[in-house]
Order: C-alpha cells, then sequence, then structure tokens
C-alpha cells in the first residue's frame, strides 16, 4: 500500500468515527495519534471491540478501544431506566463497532474499496496495548472523549502491486443513520 | 388480539430497543438472536404480521434469511423490514429482490420505526 493510499485511507476511517460515535451518543474530539497516549498509566477499565473484514484488495481488523464508564454512559437512552448489566455494555460496544465499520464500509464503497465485515468480539481488560502487525499497513487515531480517549486501530493490508482504490460510483447514493425506504 | 413482530438482531441492546418501542405501541413482540433462529422462530409461528431483520449476524445474515424463508410459499406475503447499520445501494437491492419491503438504517428514530411498521403491517 502506498503512503498517499494509508493517508486517505486513515481520512476515511476518521471521518467514519466522527460520524459514527456521536450518532451512538459518544461525543468526541480531534483526533490525535494513539502513541501519544500510550505512555500515559491508565488503569481504568476498557472495552475492547474487534471485527475482521475482507474485501477483493483490502482486508484487515477494526478495534475500538473506549472506557466502560464512556460507554455505560452512553448506553442508549431508551433503556436507561432499565437495569444495565455490564454484559448489555458489552453489546452495545459490539453494536457502536458495527455501527463504526458500516460507516467506514460505506466510506470505501464510495471509493470503489468493497469489504465485509464479520460480526463484533468484545473483551473488558485492563492497560490494553495493540501492536502494530506490520510496520505501514496500520491506520490508527484516536480521539479525547470527556476526560478520556477513544481508540480506533484499523488494519489495513492490501497488495502492493494494486491499488487500492477504484473508480468512485456516480450512482453511489448511501442511506445514513435513522434513514428509512419503504420498497 | 395485537399483531405479533419478530425482531431478529444478534445485539440484545438493539432487539431490547426496538421491543420497547413497538410493545409501548401495542404490538407483541417476539425475539431471534440471529437469521437461523430467526428461519425457526419464523417456521414456528404461523400469526407473525411482520419480521423486522438486522443484516450483519453471525450464522445466518439477515438478507440470506429472507431469501431462504421465501422460498416456502406460506410466507410469500410476510412483511420483513430490514434495520441495519448498512446503508450502500447494492444491499437494499439484494434485500428488496429478496423479498423485503423496506429497509431503516441504524441508529433508528423510534418515531420512524414505529410510523415505518404502522404503514407496512397497519395498527396493532
Amino acid at each position: 500500500m502506498h503512503a498517499s493510499e494509508i493517508l486517505d485511507l486513515r481520512a476515511l476511517v476518521e471521518d467514519a468515527v466522527r460520524q459514527a460515535l456521536p450518532s451512538c451518543g459518544i461525543p468526541i474530539g480531534e483526533p490525535f495519534d494513539p502513541d501519544d497516549a500510550f505512555d500515559t498509566l491508565d488503569t481504568t477499565e476498557q472495552l475492547v471491540a474487534f471485527m475482521g473484514f475482507t474485501g477483493p484488495v483490502l482486508r484487515g481488523t477494526l478495534a475500538l478501544v473506549a472506557p466502560l464508564d464512556i460507554m455505560r454512559g452512553s448506553y442508549p437512552l431508551l433503556l436507561k431506566d432499565r437495569a444495565c448489566s455490564v454484559f448489555d455494555v458489552f453489546d452495545w460496544t459490539g453494536e457502536v463497532a458495527n455501527h463504526l465499520l458500516a460507516k467506514a464500509k460505506s466510506n470505501l464503497a464510495s471509493r470503489g474499496v468493497t469489504i465485509e465485515a464479520s460480526t463484533p468480539r468484545v473483551m473488558l481488560a485492563q492497560q490494553p496495548r495493540v501492536t502494530r502487525s506490520v510496520q505501514g499497513t496500520i491506520c490508527s487515531t484516536c480521539f479525547a472523549s470527556g476526560y478520556s480517549w477513544i481508540k480506533v486501530w484499523f488494519d489495513a493490508i492490501a497488495p502492493d502491486d494494486q491499488p487500492v482504490f477504484g473508480s468512485s460510483l456516480a450512482e453511489h447514493v448511501v442511506l445514513s443513520a435513522g434513514d428509512a425506504v419503504i420498497f | 388480539m395485537a399483531k405479533t413482530i419478530l425482531i431478529i438482531d444478534d445485539s440484545r441492546t438493539v432487539r431490547q430497543q426496538v421491543g420497547i418501542v413497538l410493545s409501548e405501541a401495542g404490538y407483541e413482540v417476539l425475539e431471534a438472536s440471529d437469521g437461523l433462529d430467526g428461519a425457526e422462530k419464523i417456521a414456528a409461528n404461523e400469526e407473525l404480521s411482520m419480521v423486522i431483520c438486522d443484516v450483519n449476524m453471525p450464522r445466518m445474515n439477515g438478507i440470506e434469511m429472507v431469501s431462504f424463508v421465501k422460498k416456502e410459499p406460506k410466507n410469500a406475503n410476510l412483511l420483513v423490514l430490514m434495520l441495519t447499520t448498512e446503508g450502500q445501494p447494492s444491499l437494499i437491492a439484494q434485500a428488496k429482490a429478496a423479498g423485503a419491503k423496506g429497509w431503516i438504517v441504524k441508529p433508528f428514530k423510534p418515531d420512524l420505526l414505529l410510523a415505518t411498521v404502522r404503514k407496512l403491517a397497519g395498527a396493532p
């Protein structure tokens, strides 16, 4: 993957984060490099949601890392009056990762890149660290949220001998959150 | 007797969200946790007025589930509304071809979901 493609990919993912997380009730600030956050010893409990994806050109993994308290605070208003166990928040975190990857998938499709996603897997961890699998193939970003931050890793691998992005689809009109269509 | 709607989604949170909206409006609600579970519940419940179905689920995805159940002649008129994070035209076209009657992108607005259900399935 070329450096310019990595930059474009990162911009697409950051755009997806900016759209998907606030629509799920999670306010975020401007992105910064997660490496800047590595040095801080954060002992709060973190939820880590993973989703795999694959396509004709691009394949990889999305990881969403967020403090348990932020995810509990964003649990849907409709359900907040009811008992909310930590497993409900696990489930909600997986759904947020699903929203995020769906948005990234739409953004990629508008650039001629198709991917199919797995279902999410969520874990609870303290001080999680994510290693860079192969230098240059990872798109990673971190967004401030309240007094903490949410990290998003988008590991993406593509063959070096073919371009990642195809031609834009002129007729590509994607429905957005809350849109409805009756056939 | 109230109309019964089956909600198929692998997220318990989403099933609860949709279930609250529908049950408060007077519908009876059943739940299934993936496409295969949903197909089994459709086969076991002949009085379903509507199915609300996610797309990206384990074991059998939502569009595969719609195609599968629509092969049964008795399900030819079963109303299916897709409720998913996806919004791509190609997937929407696949769902329409499989026999779905509508598509809503999550996160959903409760009023819009209810209005769509009422338009397709009628009052509870």
